[in-house]
């Protein structure tokens, strides 16, 4: 049913910077506290304090924001330094319905390293069970739009 | 156009979630939805409303009565803001790596 799945398409977006993909994936991964817009992009809002990006597979990325509290907003299933980092995507809400990031990480050819972002798995449960009929009527893209934006739009 | 809030709003509500999840199974009219859900027919007309309005849900007319079914178009404000959720953060991130390069070469 191809208007169900209008919304449904992976959605990518890129930068450029002038580092050696090396360093850009040091700095996406660690400095991720400093350049993430925290006050408009996350569950805390503007009570948000800090984000972490733990490395490896199973490395969580989380919030912190007032007394300490924590949100987790995905964890990594592939972990390929410098060239591909890949999340699940739940900020502030259960995992079931989790929705995925692949950020990937390539020389320009210019001394430079171009950053390609593609969000994805609103069309696909990762349960794989049972999904079909829900598929092909489109709730599975109403479930994995509601979790690819979760709470940080509340 | 209903935008992102308003179909946030309309699937933040469990009873509503409900409802889409049982219309996945295919097209059902607000009397069969009454009676298979635990929702009144009242809550269940009020509710398939706030779905319309989010155009989450759409329905044809058959006879006397309506029967409901989904309509994904209202997932288009959603992606919409995504678009521009991924935007901003990468915009910060190109900005504070470039940022870091400048300092690096004037030190």
């Amino acid at each position: 049913m191809s208007t169900s799945r209008r919304g449904a398409r992976p959605l990518r977006k890129s930068a450029l910077v002038p580092q050696s993909p090396n360093d850009a994936f040091r700095i996406f991964v660690d400095d991720i506290a400093v350049w993430w817009p925290l006050a408009t992009h996350s569950v805390g809002r503007e009570r948000a304090t800090s984000v972490v990006f733990e490395h490896g597979i199973g490395g969580r990325i989380v919030e912190t924001h007032g007394e300490g509290e924590t949100a987790v907003w995905g964890s990594v299933t592939a972990w390929e330094p410098p060239r591909r980092v890949r999340f699940t995507w739940h900020p502030g809400t259960p995992e079931p319905e989790a929705t995925e990031v692949e950020v990937t990480f390539s020389d320009d050819g210019d001394g430079g390293t171009r950053v390609e972002l593609t969000h994805r798995g609103w069309d696909n449960r990762p349960d794989g069970t049972d999904a079909r009929s829900s598929y092909d009527t489109g709730w599975a893209v109403v479930l994995g739009a509601y979790a690819a934006t979760g709470a940080l739009t509340r | 156009m209903a935008t992102y809030q308003v179909v946030l709003e309309a699937l933040a509500e469990p009873s509503r979630r409900g409802l889409l999840e049982r219309l996945a199974t295919g097209p059902a009219s607000v009397a069969e939805l009454a009676s298979e859900l635990p929702i009144s027919r009242p809550a269940v007309s009020q509710h398939l409303k706030v779905l319309r309005e989010a155009r989450l849900v759409d329905f044809d007319e058959r006879g006397t009565r309506n029967v409901y079914r989904l309509d994904p178009a209202g997932l288009e404000p959603l992606r919409t803001w995504l678009d521009g959720f991924w935007q901003d953060a990468l915009d910060a991130f190109e900005a504070h790596a470039r940022a870091v390069s400048e300092t690096r070469r004037s030190t």
